[in-house]
């Protein structure tokens, strides 16, 4: 072989080569992903836009959200109910009102939320651009509607929580945008709730599946917002719509317990096999003592026929002479982990319109009454009776303690009514407020520190 | 220029091409020789061939440089031709054969250190190298005890950090060359093996309490001939975007043509046994502690919890006063003596044309702690075919099966917490002699019982290639290989099981493959012009595409504990599915120049586009060029200094790159997965950046090399410089975006360092030989820079900041219990306002060693060798979180063990101690004394270990040639025999975390099993 042979073969042999690696760069540089799309193309139609929308109350199912742990369990503790019984002591802080910033279930929380309002944003600014044929206006207000519900709750909650929160309206494309937002303050925050629910309230059509978005719901949440912002005769203006609507009713204990989607649900996040809630994980079972437990005081009050009445079903001791004071909790217990969230339940209905009616410029004391006592004989427990406006207050508020046992509402319930001094002796204020966290007040040199922490 | 592509032939396959295969039918007498062939300090020349001139009889001198030769017809005169590498050839007439032995003496030719040395992809002399390079040969890697080789590779090698996370079998390790050079894109280098890039990121799909599985262990070590560690940027710039954390290349043994094929056989058995576990209180001293907590939290002594049964308070009994408890040890059921055997069996020879190796290899081991086992079956086949003088074939192939027995360790659960964290005061059974499985943790007995997690994997790797030698100096070569394995785990808790009550059992099969394709092209030329320049040429290409797939099935509520399978579960739901492809294109060249022998200069250059990178920023360049002057051979050194034999300075500089980060990240996607109501749901999954691209690391090393006396004395020293910039990172986002974190290139990091090896033969003589290694190594890690500062892992513990290394622990500074009140007292001075608050929390140490290294002595004294490994790691931080845990002070309660160091609490003004009073309160500054995230907690995990002791015995030669055996030898190894250290755990090497976000938290000591102390014994046979 001579030497022009030998270069003619090898130029033809890199030829080759280049030739075959032209034509399958592709093949190499751009693999498909089969599990992920391009953000551009990802709410495109309306069949796209409705699974974008599922896709939002599957961030409402997060575990650090309504699916489980996490802001849930945080207010349930701080709300000075239940006890802490695990290994991670972050949490035991809430039961001492001593969070810090650095708290990892406040942080996890924080983030679950933010992606819910992200979700919604992005239905919320691209559907009405949509322009296909096949999408009806019926199904675009629907969407719209739903998607203002599902960003109204994330920022009900993020304000109600932490206080002063960043008001995000757009859809995230880059990691910059928004940089420089301030916070807003609760009170800010909540007419932004307000003026997103009546849009929804506008726009939502008459879809009766409890599981997502209805028109009951909204007024349901309508009504929990007018009660935050001492909007009395709103508050019993809505809850009343609720009230009035004969698909809702006040069941059984059983039911709700062994049931799914149950009369007294009006706006249930739903779990299934497949879509499993982590919220069991987190509670101590019966021969597993976990991250939460309910207090014994708590026990004995669901277990006092005069107070818990039949919401000792929440509840069972399973104490040994080794293991003393040990409570397990009912509500959030089936095996297949498809326990429900109730986001909104017609209990709340008419505690809300008892408190507003009592609150009220001119109190309806009676009506406030017959409510309280329609949710106390629900659970076999005796009519309150009082002409004390003072009195029944504290009888709603007892009632709520109970009522929602194993629900986040008496932290919120304390700070909004400013009893949360008082009652669980938390004098500081600053505290009334988690902290804002930690490590996003590294990532977001906009955010402002809530004070004292 | 024959010779020199006789040289290459020999280097390329480890062959001896002269020899040829003694025919069946030759006639059986004759002459029968023998003798040793070693250099002139006495070191014997393994692998150095010996012809029967006008014949084809011939051998080759084995490990200790013996050879025989059998059946040499009978002739008046016989003249031998003994021929090695980088020797003179010798030419030795035998006038009349006689029994003794021939003493053979080979002369170091100075030409023949012009060899031309083969690393990777280039080919140089060996003395014009300008890279650092550090070898480790297969003999240094068969004495310590070890399932895998990278935890053989500890201490032998400069520069290489290996620290392997717990002490169950086939575990990952932690392996870093020269440091860190990236937070989220992995700093694993890259592994070759017989050319193959082997994937060496586990595909385990089941998390098991932060244990991660090696994939590496599915090499057999003993197939192992040599492993060669590329430090600096030049020697691993040609490894481009995936060179930036080093380069091992490992090369398998392959068959040698011979007169005779060579059987080895190797047999092992050995115990491991634990050498130090963890001080828990009795139970008396439990309540006793809990008593004390409940007083000093302010409440009545007479309520307090260890009382007298018959003090009734509030109508509930005591539970007895702290004397009448009992206390259980737990850790002495789940620990054992663990056993193993290992069984090796190969064969190789070969004749002019086809060289084989095979091997065939069971191994056993099980852990010392119980439902911990590994075993693996191994084959190989590696193979060389010349088809014709100029085209060559060879196929090197390996095939293993690993099985495993696993139990967590670590989370809860797992079986150290149940061993570890349970309290001593807690009986095991119930007063009806029932298990107690009223804990957090499983009951000892009913895990062992009921345990069941298992793992399977197989590894295949295959490389095959053709190679041209279309002239004496000129090659191409086409390589192709695929690196294919699976994993496949399954476990189940059942009904009885904690983590299996609750959803009445529950079950989860995941299988996991990795493929990955290599098709790569090279061309090798090289000549001389006039005498003194020597130039060689590379240029090659590689398309390499990867797909891992996962499947997981889980199934939930099973008929009863009998029932194991996925199907026999009423709800099998949760399963997964995912595929992910990447691809690698890379064109790269080089060129090596040397003048004189004396000077020699490189450059090598590297073009990468990756799958993984923004539609911006495909291809990256990685140039890199390196200097080296042989100072020794000057005449002014020659003539002044003959006891220089070597002297050698270097300078390299060079950028490589790392593209290790998730595959698509720079694209903006949705993913689907995020259902309701069992309707497909699609959500924002990560954000764009279309300009993301590698890491970038340059690297400048400078070094020497030096030997004296006759090569007796060899030194090395090396230092570099590593600047990381665009580190691929994920870097926190904020909340209000709805996203945690993007990937961006932000951040710069540097590591600077040396290492210096030395070695030493400072005895030689015919029965006595004593030789000394030692390597030392130090690197500095730093972030140089990093916008924003980012916390890892549970509770914050581990946090990276700029201006610190990584691995740096982020925690509240205790800086001592005040001996009046017993509190603790932590730093305020960064924000001095009276309060304990987040922003008292600070960086107080990290997981990096100041100092590594190995210390290895030698003997040999007549048929006896002994050889003695120490290994120690020098400033290294390790959070001991079993005690962060168990210094709990009450808060815990009955749910919680105790660390004995709790007996040294504060209890009474005056004493002394960094233990503080016991008390679930806060402080008056908000901090607690327990349960904090205190800097007590962080203790210098620095240790000396003695890593190996093996003791080997050669049996006499004349007995074994009685049996017809070529060599046999008995040996016995100890690892881990010792260990030294201040760190109060069971052991300070040690990870809890290693399945953590790309390893970013190291030194985390929770629930990890102790490295075992193992002696094995062994027998191994040549044929």
């Amino acid at each position: 072989m001579n030497n022009y042979n030998i270069r003619r073969n090898i130029v033809t042999g890199v030829a080759a080569l280049t030739l075959l690696l032209t034509s399958c760069e592709s093949y190499f540089l751009e693999p498909d992903s089969p599990q992920y799309i391009a953000d551009n193309i990802s709410i495109v139609d309306a069949k796209s836009a409705e699974t974008a929308l599922l896709g939002v109350y599957s961030a409402l199912q997060h575990s650090e959200y309504y699916g489980g742990d996490g802001f849930q369990s945080a207010v349930n503790l701080a709300g000075g109910e239940l006890i802490w019984v695990g290994t991670q002591n972050h949490y035991n802080t809430f039961v001492t009102h001593t969070y810090r910033a650095d708290n990892r279930t406040l942080n996890d929380s924080w983030q679950a939320i933010h992606k819910v309002v992200n979700g919604a944003n992005h239905i919320i600014a691209k559907v009405p651009l949509l322009n296909e044929t096949g999408l009806t206006d019926q199904q675009r207000n629907q969407l719209l509607g739903e998607a203002y519900t599902l960003r109204a709750l994330a920022q009900f909650d993020l304000a109600r929580t932490w206080g002063n929160i960043p008001l995000v309206l757009q859809p995230t494309l880059n990691a910059t945008d928004f940089s420089g937002l301030k916070q807003s303050n609760r009170q800010e925050v909540y007419k932004q709730v307000l003026s997103d629910l009546d849009k929804a309230e506008q726009l939502i059509g008459n879809n009766s599946n409890i599981n997502r978005v209805t028109l009951p719901a909204i007024y349901a949440f309508k009504a929990r917002v007018y009660l935050y912002t001492e909007q009395w005769d709103k508050a019993e203006a809505y809850a009343s719509k609720v009230i009035a609507n004969t698909a809702f009713g006040l069941v059984s204990w059983q039911t709700i317990l062994s049931g799914k989607n149950t009369r007294e649900s009006v706006w249930e996040l739903a779990f299934s096999t497949a879509d499993k809630s982590s919220y069991f994980s987190v509670w101590s079972s019966d021969a597993y003592r976990n991250t939460l437990a309910p207090s014994k005081a708590l026990y004995n009050r669901l277990r006092d026929p005069l107070i818990g009445g039949a919401r000792s079903a929440l509840i069972k001791d399973v104490s040994t002479p080794a293991k003393t004071d040990f409570y397990v909790q009912l509500l959030y217990w089936r095996s297949n982990n498809d326990n429900p969230t109730y986001l909104f339940r017609l209990a709340e209905q008419y505690l809300i319109r008892s408190e507003a009616r009592s609150k009220k410029e001119t109190p309806d004391l009676a009506g406030a009454l017959a409510d309280l006592n329609a949710v106390r004989n629900r659970s076999s427990v005796a009519s309150f009776e009082s002409t004390s406006r003072e009195e029944i207050l504290l009888a709603i508020e007892e009632e709520r303690r109970v009522e929602f046992a194993f629900e986040p509402h008496r932290w919120f319930d304390l700070v909004r009514t400013g009893r949360v001094g008082t009652v669980l002796g938390v004098n500081d204020t600053q505290k009334w407020i988690f902290p804002i966290p930690y490590n996003d007040l590294a990532a977001d040199p906009a955010l402002v520190q809530n004070p004292g922490y | 220029m024959n010779q020199l592509i006789y040289k290459i032939t020999i280097l390329l396959f480890i062959i001896n091409p002269l020899l040829s295969h003694v025919s069946a039918d030759e006639k059986p007498a004759g002459v029968f020789l023998k003798g040793n062939v070693r250099n002139k300090t006495g070191e014997p020349l393994i692998g150095s061939t010996i012809q029967v001139q006008g014949t084809s009889i011939g051998s080759t001198t084995d490990m200790d440089g013996n050879f025989t030769i059998t059946d040499i017809p009978s002739r008046t005169k016989i003249t031998l031709l003994i021929k090695y590498i980088g020797y003179k050839p010798l030419i030795r007439e035998l006038k009349n054969t006689s029994s003794d032995p021939l003493q053979i003496i080979l002369e170091e030719d100075a030409l023949g250190l012009d060899e031309i040395v083969v690393t990777g992809y280039t080919q140089t002399k060996k003395n014009a190298r300008t890279s650092a390079i550090s070898e480790v040969k297969s003999e240094d890697l068969k004495d310590v005890s070890g399932s895998s080789f990278g935890e053989k590779l500890q201490g032998q090698a400069s520069g290489l950090l290996v620290s392997s996370t717990n002490g169950v079998p086939g575990s990952a390790m932690l392996v870093r060359l020269r440091g860190t050079t990236s937070i989220n894109a992995g700093n694993e280098p890259l592994y070759i093996v017989d050319g193959v890039f082997v994937n060496n990121k586990t595909l385990q799909g089941i998390r098991s309490g932060g244990q991660t599985t090696n994939p590496l262990a599915d090499l057999n070590p003993a197939d192992i001939e040599s492993v060669e560690v590329l430090k600096d940027a030049n020697a691993t710039a040609i490894y481009g975007a995936r060179g930036a954390n080093g380069v091992i290349i490992i090369t398998t043994k392959r068959g040698a043509s011979g007169n005779k094929t060579t059987v080895q056989f190797n047999s092992e058995f050995g115990f491991s046994h634990y050498d130090k576990l963890w001080d828990l209180t009795t139970g008396p001293e439990h309540a006793l502690i809990l008593n004390e907590a409940h007083i000093n939290d302010g409440k009545s002594y007479e309520s307090r919890p260890y009382r007298p049964v018959s003090e009734v308070v509030n109508g509930v009994p005591g539970q007895g006063t702290p004397e009448e408890q009992g206390t259980y040890d737990r850790l002495g059921l789940l620990f054992r003596t663990g056993l193993q055997q290992t069984y090796n069996l190969s064969l190789s020879g070969g004749n002019e044309q086809t060289r084989f190796y095979v091997s065939g290899e069971y191994t056993d081991q099980e852990s010392i702690i119980k439902l911990q086992d590994f075993q693996r079956y191994g084959f190989r086949l590696n193979l060389d075919h010349d088809l014709s003088k100029q085209l060559k074939f060879g196929f090197s192939t390996s095939y293993t099966e690993t099985l495993r027995e696993i139990c967590r360790t670590g989370d809860t659960g797992g079986i150290l917490n149940t061993g570890l964290h349970t309290p001593t005061l807690t009986p095991i059974l119930n007063s009806d002699g029932t298990y107690n499985s009223a804990e957090r943790f499983n009951n000892p007995y009913l895990l062992l019982e009921n345990s069941n997690h298992h793992a399977n994997g197989s590894h295949l790797i295959v490389n095959t290639f053709l190679k041209w030698q279309l002239l004496n100096n000129l090659s191409f070569k086409t390589s192709w290989s695929i690196d294919n394995s699976t994993y496949h785990e399954f476990v189940y808790y059942n009904a009885k099981m904690n983590e299996g009550k609750s959803t009445n059992g529950n079950a989860t099969d995941v299988n996991t493959t990795n493929k990955l394709w290599i098709a790569e092209q090279l061309i090798n030329y090289y000549t001389s012009i006039g005498e003194k320049n020597f130039i060689s040429l590379f240029l090659g290409n590689t398309l390499q595409r990867n797909v891992v797939e996962r499947a997981s099935i889980t199934g939930t509520n099973f008929p009863g504990i009998e029932f194991t399978t996925i199907s026999s579960a009423a709800v099998t739901a949760g399963s997964t599915s995912g595929k992910i492809p990447s691809g690698l294109i890379s064109y790269f060249g080089g060129a090596n120049y040397s003048y004189a022998d004396k000077y020699s200069a490189d450059f090598n250059f590297r073009a990468d586009a990756s799958s993984r990178f923004g539609k911006s920023n495909k291809w990256g360049y990685f140039p890199s060029g390196g200097v080296s002057w042989r100072i020794g051979q000057e005449t002014f050194i020659k003539d002044n200094l003959p006891a220089v034999s070597e002297l050698k300075v270097k300078a390299s500089i060079g950028w490589t790159g790392n593209q290790e980060i998730a595959d698509f990240a720079s694209l903006g996607l949705w993913t689907g997965g995020s259902n309701y109501l069992d309707l497909p749901g699609i959500s924002p999954y990560q954000l764009a950046n279309s300009d993301l691209k590698w890491e970038t690391t340059r690297q400048w090393n400078i070094g020497l090399e030096s030997a004296f006396i006759n090569n007796r004395l060899n030194i090395q020293l090396n230092y570099y410089n590593k600047y990381t910039t665009d580190l691929l990172l994920s870097v926190p986002v904020p909340a209000k975006t709805g996203f945690a974190s993007t990937f961006d290139n932000l951040g710069e990091m540097s590591n600077k360092g040396f290492e210096l090896e030395i070695n030493s033969q400072n005895i030689r003589k015919t029965d006595f030989e004593w030789s000394t290694s030692i390597n030392l190594s130090h690197n500095a890690n730093k972030i140089e820079k990093l916008p924003v500062s980012f916390t890892q892992y549970n509770r914050d513990w581990v946090r990276l900041e700029e201006g610190y290394p990584m691995y740096s622990f982020w925690l509240y500074k205790q800086l001592y219990v005040d001996p009046q009140t017993g509190n603790a007292v932590y730093d305020d001075s960064r924000t001095k306002d009276g309060k304990i608050t987040t922003d008292d929390r600070q960086i107080v140490g990290d997981a990096w060693p100041d100092f590594t290294g190995g210390l290895r002595n030698s003997f040999r004294y007549k048929n006896f060798d002994l050889s003695i490994l120490f290994y120690f790691s020098v400033g290294n931080d390790v959070f001991n979180m079993n005690r962060y845990f168990q210094e709990h002070a009450g808060s815990r309660g009955v749910s919680w063990s105790l660390q004995k160091s709790m007996m040294d609490r504060w209890t009474k003004p005056g004493d002394i101690t960094d233990i503080p009073r016991v008390t679930t309160l806060a402080n008056a500054d908000g901090s607690y004394n327990h349960n904090f995230e205190s800097s007590r907690f962080l203790e210098d995990g620095s240790f000396i270990r003695l890593r190996n002791v093996s003791l080997g015995y050669t049996l006499p030669r004349a007995m074994v040639a009685k049996a017809g055996l070529q060599r046999v030898k008995l040996y016995a190894n100890a690892t881990n025999l010792l260990t030294f250290t201040g760190y109060s755990g069971a052991d300070p090497e040690v990870n809890a975390a290693a399945d953590f976000s790309n390893a970013t938290v190291q030194g985390l000591d929770f629930s990890t099993p102790p490295h075992p102390r193992t002696f094995v014994f062994g027998i191994n046979i040549t044929y």
